[in-house]
């Protein structure tokens, strides 16, 4: 084996060792409700994932590092409700009030 | 470092960790037992069929096994914290104390892999509880025993839910202290490089101050008697 070779084959074997480490960087959303229940047909989504509280006050969902987004969905349309940044290994607690009907959103970061 | 975790603070995040993680452990060892009465350990395990049931125990299995684990080593760096007086390094302590809790807190997380076993395996259990319910199979005395034990089997698992619920809080909150005191040991950083940049730019001026003091001198010295 020439040198060059066995140097190319070190390099794959790096960068394939490095990939099998490889974990996507998450941190945390808390998500917090004071009312007692959604309007009926409101889902709940944070980026994707759906919320589902169920009798819980509170849910803690780990989400990749990035910008996180609340929505409330009713049928086919979506609302946003707010957008906040997840950082790694970070909890981001967010606290939904029903005001004058609607949702509002609060952040901590 | 007492700056970043006073006794009081240090105390309760040990204890919460301590705390949160034997909720879990004490879970683990006692609910499962009831939900899938053949254990991995016992010689039925091996010919057990895969259900919800049998999938959430040797799931919790796991998390116990990583909680021993990560609970040791989170206690061990947060004495470490403790003595540490330099806030750099207790700030890359508290990270990597970070990641330990996250890696603890995403196990156990609403939507991490536990807690959606968790959540099919009641529903699993829930509708044989329904099914023993309807059943006309048995004799009235057999349904009645299978009925009792789903019947159980549901409100162990429903408790079983609900105490890894509170330990995904209680890890929540151990994350957010931990992060708080974090931001802290930075703030602490960064003031007292801003202490540090006032003494350069004062060792500055009092240089510059000498440098003008130096130049004055020189200028006189090229200056003519006469003039």
């Amino acid at each position: 084996m020439t040198p060059k070779l066995a140097r190319a084959v070190l390099v794959a074997l790096a960068v394939g060792l490095a990939g099998c480490g490889w974990r996507e960087e998450t941190g945390f959303v808390e998500v917090k409700k004071s009312f007692a229940s959604l309007a009926v047909g409101d889902t709940l989504i944070l980026n994707a994932t759906t919320l589902d509280f169920g009798a819980r006050s509170s849910l803690i969902i780990q989400h990749p590092t990035g910008t996180g987004s609340l929505q409330v969905r009713r049928g086919e349309t979506s609302r946003k409700l707010c957008e906040f940044a997840v950082r790694k290994n970070r909890m981001v607690t967010v606290t939904l009030a029903s005001v004058n009907g609607g949702l509002r959103c609060s952040v901590q970061l | 470092m007492t700056d970043l975790f006073t006794p009081r603070q240090l105390s309760s995040f040990l204890g919460g960790a301590i705390c949160a993680a034997l909720l879990c452990t004490a879970m683990v060892a006692t609910t499962p037992v009831r939900a899938a009465e053949n254990g991995p350990s016992s010689p039925a395990s091996a010919t057990a069929p895969s259900t919800p049931l049998n999938d959430f125990r040797s799931q919790l299995g796991d998390v116990r096994k990583s909680l021993e684990g990560v609970n040791a080593r989170i206690e061990e760096k947060a004495k470490t914290i403790e003595s540490l007086s330099k806030p750099d390094a207790a700030k890359q302590q508290v990270e990597e104390l970070q990641a330990l809790i996250s890696q603890t807190l995403g196990l156990v997380a609403d939507n991490g892999e536990i807690a959606k076993l968790g959540a099919r395996a009641l529903g699993y259990a829930r509708s044989k509880q329904e099914q023993m319910r309807n059943d006309t199979k048995f004799t009235p005395s057999e349904r009645q025993a299978l009925q009792k034990r789903w019947d159980q089997n549901v409100a162990d698992m429903v408790k079983a839910t609900d105490d890894l619920a509170k330990a995904s809080g209680e890890f929540a909150q151990l994350l957010k202290t931990v992060q708080t005191r974090g931001d802290y040991a930075a703030e602490v950083l960064e003031v007292e490089n801003a202490d540090e940049m006032v003494r350069v730019v004062r060792n500055l001026a009092g240089d510059v101050r000498g440098a003008s003091e130096g130049l004055k001198l020189f200028i006189r010295s090229l200056t003519p008697p006469e003039s």
